[in-house]
């Protein structure tokens, strides 16, 4: 029997507003709701049963609907680990997160960033550390961090990506792109691990914005990075090979094939 | 910058004195005319078209090595037959590093192809000669005189043009970069040869290589190459040196000669195994007589053939030593390498003595395992 809920799963079950952060991301399977109850201390689901119409569900619903935003289809998700915290310990507690509201939702694996969420300023060190870090690990796992992010596009073609995500150091959109979404994601000439993701291996190019589907903004700051750490040899890349005629730099007996030198 | 180079092409149409075009270099940002004909006169007032900015100042500067081939020529030396034949046959042909995979924008499909045994004799043969061309060495040569020669003088010519020096060079197609003219008339009315700095410049306006910048790389620098060596980045370093200079500028010669320095203290030699460099990199220790890492890391391995290989250079291209003349038998590696060490390397270091030693007693150990496998057999048979 399926649970029948009007929740999307793309944004977590928020808690009640006195419930400290970070919130866990809830990832329940349909049929088993209750394993999310484990996780979750406040919101107490009952075992097989078919309500989910408590006070905190009817909030996400009506947030929902204000948002206007389609739902996604179901999807079977596990439950997961307090991720949130994790990441704390990597920057150190140094921002300050704004109570009864997450800073980023954990959502599927990959954080996404709400609509007029005020974007922290990551120091490009704290960037370096998160990218080695278990939090980073766990959300993105091995892949690039624009794999997994599918673009909201109206028709079936497009050339060219939003012009930006961020508008006045505000996140202005709803589905950010993929180095937007995540404010530890800092776009640096030293931030050589990020970079190498979006550099072709065979082509040593960087990606188009059609493939990794980051705004133009993000695809500018990425060209600009990527041209000064191939300056300064952080990224080592395969380099033309010069030829070289010989005609040019010694005379013609010494080009002779059994030319020998004999010191006088 | 290079948007501003590019209309100038495009705005000048003809040739000027027998096809030289000429470029201002200027101190101060200034304006620059294109040149109509030979009989237009110029006025700095009447200048229209595009600024050109004088070029920027990072105050970076290339870094510095005192090791480079400025007073005896090692140009005979290097192209020396014999010579040549022990570099290539140190350097090696590894296939699976020569002909790896390059992201340099080609990208094509792999082929599989069917051979007949003469077909594939006549591919590998084809590998050989195409693996021979990429593993061509850069040039060895002298280091181009800082002094640059005066052609003429023409007093006439004073004051013609009060803040600029012109600069014609020779654009015809076919002509090599450091066989280029590029001469500058200075506002003192005399005319000289470019130095190194406009060379530099003007090849690089005229014919833009890929690769080459047009300013002073970081890379290049004291404050990073360090870091880039230390993570054992050394045929990254040099192709990128062999792009951005030519090999007789002091430039090149010193950042190549770092880069020897840093790899020989680490001795990690095997990193330009089979690729252009290595040649080139032994020539340079052999040179300078810094032999004793390259001995004590070989040696050590066991490997006393490429050490035997490495005296002989050395014998050859310092042909009136000591150990040229005390060399009887070249073709017993082990006296050869006995040779060396009894004369070049009792006072300078112990530890290619030990490594010799060393060396000495894992041939005895390899010898007496292939004995003793020997009369297994023998016994058996």
């Amino acid at each position: 029997m399926a649970f029948v809920t009007r929740i999307s799963w793309r944004l977590p079950i928020r808690l009640s507003s006195d419930c400290k952060l970070p919130p866990v991301l809830h990832r329940a399977h349909s049929k088993n709701l209750h394993s999310c109850s484990s996780s979750c201390s406040s919101v107490e689901l009952p075992n097989q049963t078919q309500v989910i119409r408590t006070p905190h569900v009817q909030l996400v619903t009506r947030q929902l609907n204000f948002q206007g935003r389609r739902l996604q289809s179901l999807r079977l998700i596990s439950s997961s680990t307090c991720l949130r915290q994790e990441s704390d310990e990597e920057n150190g507690g140094e921002e300050e997160k704004p109570e009864g509201r997450p800073v980023l939702d954990l959502v599927d694996g990959v954080r996404l960033a709400v609509r007029n969420h005020k974007v922290l300023e990551i120091p490009v060190d704290v960037s370096i550390r998160y990218m080695k870090s278990e939090a980073y690990k766990s959300t993105y796992g091995d892949e690039p961090v624009w794999k997994k992010y599918r673009r909201n596009n109206p028709g079936q073609y497009f050339d060219l990506t939003r012009p930006a995500c961020i508008l006045g150091g505000v996140l202005a959109r709803a589905s950010a792109c993929p180095i937007c979404r995540d404010d530890y994601l800092v776009v640096d000439y030293r931030n050589v691990e990020l970079l190498k993701q979006f550099i072709s291996p065979q082509s040593g190019q960087q990606y188009f914005m059609k493939k990794t589907c980051v705004c133009q903004r993000a695809f500018r700051y990425l060209e600009v990075a990527i041209e000064r750490a191939k300056d300064m040899g952080l990224l080592v890349h395969d380099v033309p090979i010069r030829r070289y005629d010989y005609r040019n730099f010694y005379p013609p007996e010494l080009l002779q094939s059994n030319y020998t030198y004999v010191e006088q | 910058m290079a948007l501003l180079e590019r209309t100038f092409f495009s705005l000048t149409s003809k040739l000027n004195f027998k096809g030289m075009r000429h470029i201002l270099i200027p101190d101060t940002p200034t304006i620059v005319i294109p040149v109509r004909g030979a009989k237009q006169k110029y006025h700095p007032d009447s200048f229209i078209g595009f600024r050109v900015e004088p070029r920027e100042n990072h105050n970076r500067q290339y870094v510095s090595h005192p090791l480079i081939y400025k007073d005896a020529d090692p140009a005979p030396r290097f192209m020396d037959a014999r010579v040549r034949a022990i570099l290539k046959d140190l350097t090696g042909c590894d296939h699976s590093k020569v002909f790896r995979h390059r992201a340099l924008l080609s990208i094509s499909a792999p082929e599989i192809v069917f051979f007949t045994d003469e077909q594939l004799k006549i591919a590998q043969n084809d590998a050989k000669i195409k693996a021979d061309k990429l593993l061509s060495m850069p040039p060895v040569v002298k280091v181009r005189a800082e002094e640059v020669q005066d052609i003429s003088f023409d007093p006439a010519l004073q004051g013609i043009m009060p803040n600029f020096k012109i600069v014609f060079t020779d654009i015809s197609l076919g002509i090599p970069d450091n066989k280029r003219i590029i001469v500058v008339r200075e506002n003192s009315g005399k005319l000289r040869h470019a130095n190194g700095a406009e060379r530099q410049r003007m090849n690089e306006i005229y014919n833009p290589r890929k690769g080459r910048k047009h300013y002073v790389s970081e890379l290049f620098t004291a404050k990073c190459l360090p870091d880039v060596l230390a993570r054992g980045q050394y045929e990254f370093v040099l192709d990128r040196a062999c792009l951005q200079f030519e090999p007789d500028e002091p430039e090149y010669q010193s950042v190549v000669a770092y880069v020897y320095e840093a790899l020989d203290k680490k001795q990690h030699y095997d990193s330009l195994l089979s690729t252009r460099h290595y040649g080139p990199m032994l020539f340079f220790l052999v040179w300078h007589k810094c032999l004793n890492n390259f001995l004590e890391h070989h040696l050590m391995a066991g490997r006393l053939d490429v050490a035997s290989q490495v005296v002989k250079l050395y014998c050859l291209l310092h042909q009136k030593s000591d150990v040229a003349k005390a060399m009887t038998d070249f073709r017993d590696p082990m006296h050869v390498v006995q040779t060396f060490v009894s004369l070049e390397c009792m006072d300078t270091s112990a530890r290619v003595q030990l490594a010799l030693k060393q060396c000495k007693e894992l041939l005895r150990s390899q010898q007496q395992v292939e004995q003793n496998v020997a009369a297994a057999l023998g016994q058996s048979s």
